[in-house]
């Protein structure tokens, strides 16, 4: 698939900024009181829970609130306590805008989100989210790389009832961008992602029954370059823990693309003032790894496709609810598991057919990479809302426990380590008479429970790359955070301004920091 | 109840792990043939080396008493085995080498046969091919050469050694395999003179350059190249009606004696695959070396059958070193040269237009003069991806 340019999406951005214009201008109907507050789209992410369901369906039964907001925010991290794979500080611009909507009776939702991002002082990345990737990264070894982005992210949904008993939903998100940086050698990253989710959910007495399906597309296409004259440059393909092959050349050319397929079920009993949501969500993917040179200085005659992964990610979460009007209490309980089989694919470039044209011919393919992530949470939240039933304070209080494991077969490399945090936050709003303050206190701690590393050889990837790596996710820290925001009422058209500051610090045991600082201003109306 | 159950249950069994993965590893037993007259207490302590060539890693071990070697672990893929061995006989050092494709799809049981390498008094010490970019951005291939080192003790005289490069770029099988005791060649350049008038002194070289000139000062160069080649020994110069070709007159030109795809100026692959040697063809002069080539053709037809191209075979043992340089490891399957005359392969992995070049790696200095490694091996032979340096010892 051919992604447009940075030109062309700027063409794209702007028509879609107009349209979000328009829909949030629509939106700011005077006739229509709309209680909302500095929490109001907090209130909504932690009251409705079939919003997290995964099932567009469940939009109908998100709270009466139909609040929409514009804003302009400027995120700041910075520090030596990050994953290798990342830059030491990433300072981003973004303007967003969402709303939620009721015509007649059907439920929309839409959100837009531009953002530009400097990623500096990046060492081992030539991937736009190396998470996405891994294990199948793409790196060179000449550090102090900076990462220009530029992305656009639109998402909707909409839910309608078919009859009484039956709503219908559809939820699609797209992301386009573009990633690139500024020093030799240079990789231009286009990246396109994509998800549609269409939803039914049956209603009957106490009971809800829901099911979703989902179908996700992703595309990154890496164009790597040395605009030096007569340099060459290394570029690595990470293969697993500690495994790799790499080629010297003035180019490189990768495309990633993923298809992704899946779906949810969800089932809710409700009696009283009790209320019960368990939804289970399925997908199963499939990414391919292409590699190649482009044409000029091309060695390799043809692409080549010699890698795949296939990856599980299975979500089961249970919400049991005391809904007693003024304060809600919520136990979620969660397992999330992601799994990820890479195969590698034997292959030999050979002249075929009647035009003698080279390609490469595959022999065999070998499963040689497994990983396990298990991740299972715990979570109390007591929900405090005011007479107009808007959220006035919010405490939450888990436990996560998250182990990983990963192996690669011959060389035999494995990885293993579980850790444990512990998280609690509690948000306040304060109201006075002509404007009002919510601040938040946050604090973390994670532990970790055991590690085991187990990497053949001591080459300069396991010990500049792997190693500190495995260090800093097996690393425990504690985090301390702050938000604080002021909102001011306004007497026309908008309803209400707002600025709003984060702060987060982290600390790692081996004495390593991170400071996160964000602050946005905006209108909620 | 037993409906509760059944939705919770059907929620479970929607997520499934993944199976670990169900891969595989063989046995790879080699036996090394060192021939009916190698002696047994000799043949333990050989290097095979096992070169996995989509991932460029390799596994050694060293033959047994029996000349056997066992890899117990292999994973699938494409390999070359080679042996390495040298060995001193009556006061005189040889090498051994031995090279076989070998295909780890199961259990393989497989023998590589040896052969004793003759040492040549003439080497070849440099190839540049690659070429490098210009300022504009153009490729530029003009400055590529091949130098000569004298290897012995004692001043030996370079006329009347040819330049020959293999008909096959090395893309595809060789046609010629057929052909045991000879190569075939589509072109022959000479160094002129009666057999006495090029000495080269020992540890020395000569630059046969494509175009005998300063290519980082000339106005026809390109100062982005890596080399001065206005003091080459000799060029190669295309004497055709268009006159393409500079012909430099400070650089005495080579002797053109077959040239089959002839063109405007002799080029090199700059990804790489020339396959080039270096030889004395029999006869004394020009006109006598001539007839003996053209006492030698060989013919291909055209896949369509429509034409016919002539080449020649030169015999091995006329050839005194030999290279052979492939595009990429890829590619490394399709041998041209014998394993008597180079039983590995070489290559620029930077690829056309990086400047770089392929370098005989020095086997030791003696009082000053310098001994270039010669096992007859040239994955061994030489430093892959390093700046030319004509006429540089050390």
């Amino acid at each position: 698939m051919s992604i447009p340019g940075p030109k062309y999406m700027s063409k794209i951005s702007l028509s879609i900024l107009l349209f979000q214009i328009c829909l949030i201008a629509g939106a700011a109907d005077p006739d229509i009181v709309k209680p909302t507050n500095l929490l109001t789209f907090k209130q909504i992410e932690a009251g409705s829970p079939w919003l997290q369901s995964g099932n567009a369906a469940g939009l109908a039964q998100m709270q009466q609130l139909f609040p929409a907001e514009i804003k302009l925010g400027f995120n700041l991290n910075d520090d030596d306590f990050h994953s290798v794979f990342k830059g030491k500080s990433n300072q981003s611009f973004d303007f967003s805008s969402q709303s939620f909507r009721k015509i007649n009776k059907t439920y929309l939702f839409g959100s837009f989100n531009y953002s530009k991002s400097v990623e500096k002082e990046l060492n081992f990345s030539n991937n736009n989210d190396p998470a996405m990737n891994y294990p199948y990264l793409f790196i060179d070894t000449i550090g102090n790389d900076s990462y220009d982005r530029e992305f656009f992210k639109l998402a909707a949904i909409i839910s309608s009832p078919v009859n009484s008993k039956l709503n219908w939903g559809l939820s699609f998100d797209y992301k386009v961008g573009t990633a690139s940086q500024n020093r030799d050698p240079r990789p231009e990253n286009k990246v396109l992602q994509t998800t549609v989710s269409p939803g039914l959910l049956f209603k009957a007495n106490r009971f809800k029954l829901g099911a979703n399906l989902t179908y996700g597309y992703y595309n990154e296409d890496i164009d790597v370059s040395v605009v030096e004259e007569n340099a060459q440059h290394t570029m690595f393909q990470l293969h697993g823990p500690g495994v790799f092959t790499y080629h010297a050349s003035s180019s490189f050319y990768r495309l990633y693309q993923q298809q992704q397929f899946g779906g949810g079920l969800q089932t809710e009993y409700k009696s009283g003032n009790i209320s019960n949501l368990l939804h289970s969500d399925y997908k199963y993917s499939v990414q391919t790894i292409d590699d190649g040179r482009r044409g000029g200085i091309a060695l390799w005659a043809a692409t080549r496709n010699d890698a795949r992964l296939d990856g599980m990610d299975w979500i089961v979460k249970d919400v049991f609810s005391i809904d007693k009007g003024a304060k809600v209490h919520q136990l979620k309980a969660m397992l999330h598991v992601v799994n990820k089989l890479g195969t590698e694919f034997i292959q030999r470039l050979e002249k075929v057919g009647a035009t003698d044209l080279e390609h490469w011919i595959t022999y065999g393919e070998e499963q040689k990479y497994y990983s396990l992530r298990t991740n299972a949470e715990l979570n109390y939240q007591l929900l405090v809302k005011d007479e107009d039933n808007l959220m006035k304070s919010l405490f939450n209080a888990g436990l996560k426990y998250s182990a990983f494991s990963e192996k690669y077969y011959l060389p035999n490399n494995d990885q293993h380590y579980s850790n444990l945090l512990f998280a609690a936050s509690y948000l306040k709003l304060f109201i006075f008479p002509r404007s009002s303050v919510s601040t938040e206190m946050k604090f973390s701690y994670q532990l970790n429970l055991d590690n085991k590393q187990n990497l053949a050889g001591t080459i300069f990837l396991v010990e500049k790359m792997y190693g500190p790596e495995f260090n800093f996710l097996t690393e425990g820290f504690l985090s301390p955070g702050i938000s604080l925001a002021y909102q001011v009422p306004l007497q026309k058209t908008f309803d209400k301004y707002f600025i709003k500051t984060d702060f987060d610090w982290f600390h790692s045991m081996d004495g390593r920091n991170r400071t996160m600082f964000s602050f946005s201003t905006g209108l909620i109306f | 109840m037993k409906r509760v159950l059944f939705v919770i249950a059907s929620f479970l069994i929607l997520g499934s792990c993944l199976k670990e993965p169900d891969y595989h590893s063989y046995k790879v037993d080699m036996m090394v043939d060192f021939g009916d007259e190698f002696p047994q207490e000799k043949k333990a302590g050989a290097k095979v080396v096992l070169f996995n060539q989509a991932k460029a890693y390799k596994v050694e071990a060293v033959t047994d008493q029996q000349g056997k070697v066992q890899f117990s672990t292999v994973e699938p893929g494409f390999y070359s085995a080679t042996v390495s061995y040298s060995l001193v006989q009556e006061e005189s050092v040889y090498y051994l080498n031995g090279i076989k494709s070998i295909h780890v799809f199961g259990a393989v049981n497989d023998t590589i046969k040896v052969f004793k390498g003759r040492l040549s008094p003439f080497v070849i010490k440099e190839f540049y091919f690659s070429g490098c970019n210009t300022p504009s951005g153009k490729g530029y291939s003009a400055d590529q050469y091949i130098e000569i080192a004298n290897n012995t003790d004692e001043i030996q005289y370079a006329d009347g050694i040819s330049v020959l490069e293999h008909e096959s770029y090395g893309t595809g099988a060789n046609f010629w395999a057929n052909i045991k005791d000879a190569i075939v060649v589509k072109m022959i350049w000479t160094i002129p003179g009666d057999g006495r008038q090029v000495p080269v002194l020992p540890g020395k070289s000569i630059i046969l350059a494509r175009n005998g000139m300063n290519h980082r000062d000339d106005p026809n160069g390109n100062p982005l190249s890596p080399v001065n080649l206005g003091n080459a020994d000799f060029e190669f110069y295309v004497d055709e009606e268009k006159k393409r070709d500079i012909d430099f007159p400070a650089v005495p030109n080579l002797e053109e004696d077959l040239f089959v795809y002839r063109g405007a100026d002799v080029a090199f692959h700059v990804s790489g695959g020339s396959a080039l040697a270096i030889a004395k063809i029999p006869g004394n002069n020009e006109l006598e070396r001539k007839q003996y080539i053209n006492s030698k053709l060989v013919s291909k037809t055209s896949v369509s059958g429509s034409n016919t191209t002539y080449f020649v075979k030169i015999a091995n043992k006329y050839v005194l070193d030999a290279v052979e340089v492939v595009q990429d490891e890829a590619r490394s399957v399709y041998k041209r040269f014998p394993q008597e005359l180079d039983a590995g392969y070489t290559l620029v992995a930077s690829g056309s237009r990086s400047g770089k070049c392929i370098r005989r790696k020095v086997y030791t200095v003696v009082q000053g003069r310098t001994i270039y490694q010669d096992t007859n091996n040239s994955t061994q032979d030489f430093l892959k991806d390093v700046d030319p340096r004509p006429k540089i010892y050390e």
